[in-house]
């Protein structure tokens, strides 16, 4: 191998890849918010608030009616939320991520011990391999679940395994294996804006806006 | 042609002593104890290789870390008794006269001598910027290297283009490996390379005649197998998550790990970590200084030294974030303007309705 790659990946690649996902999620947040609403002439019957922390609420312990969905299935419903948790703490708390957040934002925050780390990556690992057994398992998932949904679990293992492959150094040189690393994270930040995963935003987005809508008319 | 082992016993040497010379050198070359028959019959049936030391675009560093060696044994083995026939600085001669001598080594031994190159070989503008007695770098390394049994680039320079490829890389400065393509060319990097390391890699081939194991940029894996990080004396911090956050934090008198700092022991494979310099005092990191990196290609462009090696090229500058700013805004702007066009359309298109209606 020569070190060509590298050298793409850590420079112009890397480069293309933010700017190309800064102008697709601002392209999609101002579409979203530019696209036109249509203004609620209805009297509120409730909190607009409420609404909102109801809506996040709801995200992260489901209503009585879709509770039914879930039976059988928690520790599917559960790798959900393991995996973000996981997956965060690696991508926020990683002594080298720490210091490429700090690079960008301008400040800084501790980092977590490598094993500590080391251990969440590979949770966030499995808990991906249990969401795609879900996606296969589950009759209600399998029906749902279309080859994009297969791509976007995909896309999201390949930057955790091949990082957690950098740091554990198997088998191939350094540069190569933290070259295979920025490649999946790149693609990532391409990706991300074209697909469902834009969801790291339109999560919050979405929420504040059925939070207000259902909130004020009460159903929440 | 007589063979090292007869050379050494007509220079006086007992049998007992080349035994264990041999042994020494074995251990010396990163060898295995078994492996020191093979070097005594090497030494017994082969002649002495003699060595052909050319000079580029360098800084003479790594002929300086050579001769601070602190294996005099093996230095005066490869000067006196293996020989390092022709070497612009160390060499006595000068000008015609030394030129004369390069030539007969190379027509006397074609074939069997080793081509050390250390510097890096410009390539712009015909290779005009380094010329040594009115012939470009780039016609002396190819005359040298075709009758040679096998180059050794010695320092990142040699390996490389080391600094001279440099941003901006005025001279167009490439290693000898990217010149000389149909023979083995071994890279010793380093800036400097480890003294230890360029002899026991010279003397590899020349007194065993053949290439040492090769990674695969070309250098020895008996050297460059591991990274600096791999056997860094810091490292159960690093794993701890204990770093040195400034040049005099607590951490820093600690002795924690200087990741933050800008080490580039990770990525960087060399074996100072092991081997150490100046005679085995200390190396950069146990004295308080991130690795630089110096022994892996275009070190000097790939990221700041006090940057963390995580840290693409320019990451966060200025520039960059003005940029970064400006493709989000972009992205919004046709965001607005197409959402504008569109409910502009869908009015028209309601106004036409209403009309046809
Ligand atoms: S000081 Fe450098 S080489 Fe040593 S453990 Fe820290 S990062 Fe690795
Ligand atoms: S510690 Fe790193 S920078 Fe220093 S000499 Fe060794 S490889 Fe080069």
């Amino acid at each position: 191998m020569n070190l060509d790659w590298y050298y793409m990946a850590r420079g112009p690649l890397f480069k293309f890849a933010v700017l190309f996902f800064l102008f697709g999620m601002g392209y999609r947040l101002f579409m979203l918010l530019f696209l036109g609403w249509k203004k609620d002439y209805a009297p509120a019957r409730g909190s607009a608030i409420v609404g909102i922390v109801k809506a996040f609420w709801h995200h992260a312990w489901p209503p009585e009616g879709l509770r039914e969905v879930y039976k059988g299935r928690l520790l599917a419903v559960l790798s959900g939320d393991i995996f973000h948790l996981a997956a965060f703490t690696v991508i926020l708390f990683q002594p080298a991520h720490v210091k490429i957040w700090g690079k960008i934002l301008g400040f800084e925050w501790g980092s977590l011990p490598m094993p500590i780390v080391d251990i969440a990556a590979g949770i966030a690992l499995i808990s991906l391999i249990v969401m795609a057994i879900d996606h296969l398992a589950s009759p209600v998932r399998h029906l749902t679940s279309t080859t994009m949904s297969w791509l976007n679990l995909f896309f999201v293992f390949l930057p955790l395994l091949t990082g957690w492959m950098t740091y554990h150094h198997l088998w191939l040189p350094y540069q190569t294996l933290l070259t295979f690393h920025m490649l999946a994270v790149e693609w990532i930040l391409i990706w991300m804006p074209l697909s469902k995963m834009s969801h790291f935003l339109y999560f919050f987005v979405s929420n504040v806006i059925h939070g207000v809508k259902f909130g004020k008319m009460g159903t929440l | 042609m007589k063979t090292i082992y007869e050379e050494l016993l007509e220079r006086g040497m007992t049998r007992r002593d080349f035994l264990k010379m041999a042994t020494v050198l074995t251990a010396a070359l990163g060898l295995e104890h078994t492996m020191v028959g093979k070097v005594v019959a090497a030494m017994e049936s082969k002649p002495r290789l003699p060595v052909i030391w050319l000079e580029f675009q360098d800084c003479a560093g790594c002929s300086e870390s050579l001769t601070r060696s602190h294996d005099p044994y093996l230095t005066k083995l490869l000067f006196n008794d293996i020989s390092v026939d022709y070497h612009e600085t160390l060499f006595a001669a000068a000008g015609k006269q030394a030129e004369e001598n390069k030539e007969k080594i190379m027509k006397e031994y074609a074939g069997k001598y080793v081509l050390v190159v250390e510097g890096s070989i410009p390539t712009k503008d015909g290779g005009v910027y380094c010329t040594v007695s009115g012939k470009t770098a780039i016609q002396q390394l190819k005359e040298a290297a075709e009758n040679a049994l096998a180059v050794v680039a010695i320092g990142t320079c040699g390996s490389f283009g080391g600094l001279p490829h440099a941003y901006p890389d005025p001279t167009g400065a490439v290693g000898a490996g990217s010149i000389i393509k149909d023979k083995p060319v071994v890279n010793v990097p380093g800036c400097p390379p480890m003294p230890e390391v360029i002899t026991n890699t010279i003397a590899h081939v020349a007194i065993l005649g053949e290439l040492p194991e090769l990674d695969y940029l070309g250098r020895p894996k008996a050297f460059y197998g591991n990274t600096i990080h791999d056997r860094c004396p810091r490292r159960p911090f690093y794993e701890q998550g204990k770093f040195a956050e400034s040049w005099d934090d607590e951490g820093a008198k600690k002795g924690w790990c200087l990741y933050k700092l800008g080490c580039k022991g990770p990525t960087t494979y060399n074996a100072c970590a092991v081997i150490k310099w100046n005679e085995g005092v200390s190396f950069p990191i146990q004295s308080n200084h991130p690795c630089i990196g110096c022994s892996e290609p275009n070190f000097w462009d790939n990221n700041h030294v006090y940057d963390p090696v995580a840290f693409p090229p320019g990451l966060g500058d200025a520039a960059g974030m003005n940029k970064a700013g400006a493709a989000f805004l972009a992205g919004g702007a046709l965001a607005i303007g197409s959402a504008l066009l569109a409910s502009q359309q869908k009015k028209k298109a309601a106004k036409g309705g209403e009309k046809e209606g």
